[in-house]
């Protein structure tokens, strides 16, 4: 009896499987208005909309709208993914609709979030090649150029 | 010279053209080309400024070395191909071809050295998506790409959109020879004005005019869904040229979908519209007749072929919502037959779709929209040339045998419909089928299956940019090359493409 109410309470003590948003997409209707756990990066920003708030999130090329009732359960998000940011690594729980029938999206309605890795800025760095690329390009340019503007001065006085 | 406003007949310019090139032919060909290429570089110095505006130190080499590059390679042919004549006819549509085919790949320099591309075809790929105003993409990790890429890509479709070779030599130089070959080689088939030049500034005009308009509508729902106000301007920036121009890059990753705005949805169809609107109609809804709108030929076959192919989407997508369908299917329907595809989907949502809808949404791509427009695609004035042919055909048989008839149609005059403009149109649609038709074979080949495989031909010739998720960096390399031959050719809507065959081919022979 111990043994059934130790595995009872593992299987049913977490809220879900995690399931990767490729495994979501790729079988929509099997997870329709089900109780879904992803983790993904946060993309962007908060998007307001009339009855509430919007996050992107995206994992392996695939991207998905995220629905929350309230902005404080995104304020706990330090990092959005941008150029300049990666963003927080978050894993998600909620239920996903294919077809929302109050939004009429895709997407995910929020019911837990919890930053497992948190985002950072990236360091921009321009590359030695590049430098030495654009120093030869600008020698050649310069005098291409300068060929070009003798040629024209010289024709136009013949 | 053709009349304004009545289509030109561009087959009959075949015909002149003498297909035997001279040494000094060869010359004038690069002395454009080289004008064209030192024109196009200078506006990557507009990406450039970004880069250097938004502190993006790694993409601002990216661009100079593009601007560079670019500007080297147009001085060397104007070195080197001094100017001998003005260009003629058969000289400007081989600058055509060839400056499309340049244009791209210069275009591809700052992107290749990003990092976002898998490979230099995929950057390509990405070039031609965007100056054929296209829309089908290979980047990768969209969403970390920086501001002064997104603009390169989203400026490069509204070059596109104008007509490259047009746009960089009206603007930066004086040239007024083959300029109605230059025109007519880029797909336009109608002139506003008299003078080319004067016809391509006023596109101009009426192009930056939008800009402004559609950037501050966008920008206001931007910023008040919450991006910061430098995002949010460069966004509404890029989301204008890829509507207008209808082409359909968008600067995040789910395209449209990403916003979660209905309005943002609607702002985009009414841009997307005003782009497949013919450029001629706009001057004639600016100076001279508003009704003019109301009673156009290409307006009334848009309408006719969007509540039919709607109806028909409404039946075919039952399974969902009527808000839904309304919302998704409608949208997906203005985006495919205005050629932009811009799309609040994913692509596997699209792919949920059954495959009746995926082919309405399939004939909605090949139709296009008008014909001097930034569209692709057969065209609807061809379409209702068919139409009409059809429609005199059987009226001529239940007359009598000695009557004469003709069928008319309104296009800014009433003008009767002769038999060159129906044997035209079937020509022209018959290159853009044999053209969907190959595409799609060819995917057919790479092991795809045969929806997606025509879905993304059509979608490449026509220059729409929906994809089923075919179009991915993952994708044989010579499906890439394939479709980037396809969007080439179906931008330049094949003419220009055989007068380079026919060089090619007179080469060989002597």
């Amino acid at each position: 009896m111990k043994k059934i109410i130790f595995i009872a309470i593992i299987l049913f003590a977490r809220p879900c499987f995690s399931q990767g948003l490729e495994e979501i997409f790729s079988d929509p209707e099997r997870f329709d208005q089900k109780q879904v756990c992803f983790e993904a990066e946060v993309i962007g920003e908060v998007l307001a909309n009339d009855s509430g708030f919007w996050l992107n999130v995206s994992e392996a090329g695939y991207n998905l709208g995220v629905y929350l009732k309230n902005r404080e359960k995104a304020e706990v998000l330090g990092h959005f993914g941008s150029y300049r940011e990666t963003g927080d690594r978050v894993r998600m729980t909620g239920v996903f609709y294919r077809d929302c029938p109050l939004h009429h999206e895709c997407g995910l309605h929020l019911d837990d979030l919890e930053v497992i890795e948190s985002g950072y800025i990236r360091r921009e760095s321009v590359s030695a090649a590049k430098l030495k690329l654009s120093l030869v390009l600008a020698i050649i340019c310069l005098t291409l150029g300068g060929i070009y503007l003798i040629k024209e001065h010289y024709g136009k006085r013949n | 010279m053709p009349d304004r406003g009545r289509t030109v007949s561009v087959f009959s310019f075949l015909k002149r053209m003498i297909i035997s090139p001279a040494k000094k032919d060869f010359f004038t060909i690069g002395n454009v080309l080289g004008k064209f290429i030192l024109g196009l570089s200078f506006f990557m110095l507009i990406p450039l400024a970004a880069a250097a505006l938004f502190g993006e130190y790694d993409a601002f080499f990216d661009f100079l070395i593009g601007f560079l590059f670019s500007a080297s390679a147009g001085l060397s042919l104007l070195i080197f191909c001094p100017w001998q004549e003005e260009a003629a006819w058969a000289h400007s549509f081989f600058i055509v071809s060839l400056g499309w085919l340049a244009a791209s790949l210069l275009g591809a320099v700052p992107l290749f050295f990003s990092h976002h591309w898998a490979s230099f075809i995929d950057a390509w790929f990405e070039a031609m998506s965007g100056f054929a105003t296209t829309g089908l993409s290979l980047a990768r990790d969209l969403d970390h790409l920086s501001f002064s890429h997104n603009i390169w890509r989203h400026l490069m479709m509204f070059l596109g959109g104008q007509g490259i070779i047009l746009a960089a030599i009206s603007l930066f130089t004086k040239a007024r020879g083959g300029s109605l070959g230059l025109y007519l080689g880029e797909g336009r088939q109608e002139k506003i004005f008299p003078n080319i030049i004067a016809t391509a500034r006023f596109i101009w005009k009426v192009s930056l005019v939008y800009l402004v308009l559609g950037t501050v509508i966008f920008f206001l729902i931007l910023f008040s869904k919450g991006l910061a106000i430098n995002k949010a301007v460069v966004q509404a920036f890029c989301l204008f040229m890829a509507a207008f121009d209808t082409g359909g890059f968008a600067p995040q990753a789910q395209s449209i979908a990403y916003y979660h705005s209905s309005l943002m949805e609607w702002a985009t169809m009414v841009f997307m519209i005003l782009g497949a609107i013919n450029f001629n109609l706009h001057f004639w809804v600016w100076y001279k007749n508003r009704t003019e709108l109301y009673k156009n030929f290409e307006v009334r076959i848009f309408f006719l072929s969007m509540l039919s192919l709607s109806l028909l989407l409404f039946f075919s997508l039952r399974s969902f919502s009527s808000f839904t369908v309304f919302r998704k299917g409608f949208y997906q329907l203005i985006s495919a037959h205005t050629g932009c595809g811009f799309t609040n989907l994913s692509f596997l949502e699209l792919n949920g779709f059954k495959p009746v809808s995926l082919i309405l949404i399939m004939i909605a791509m090949a139709l296009g929209g008008g014909i001097c427009s930034t569209t692709g695609g057969i065209k609807l004035i061809r379409l209702g040339f068919v139409f009409k042919g059809f429609l005199g055909e059987i009226k001529k048989s239940v007359m009598p045998v000695n009557s004469v008839y003709k069928e008319t149609f309104h296009h800014l005059q009433d003008t009767v419909i002769k038999e060159k403009y129906i044997k035209e149109a079937f020509l022209m649609i018959g290159f853009y089928l044999i053209s969907f038709f190959l595409g799609g074979m060819i995917g057919l080949f790479y092991g795809y299956e045969p929806v997606p495989a025509f879905f993304e031909s059509v979608s490449a010739t026509a220059n729409v940019g929906l994809s089923l998720g075919l179009t991915g960096p993952a994708m044989p390399q010579g499906l890439k090359l394939t479709y980037i031959l396809q969007m080439w050719a179906g931008r330049l809507e094949f003419l220009s493409i055989f007068i380079v065959i026919g060089y090619l081919a007179s080469l060989f022979k002597k």
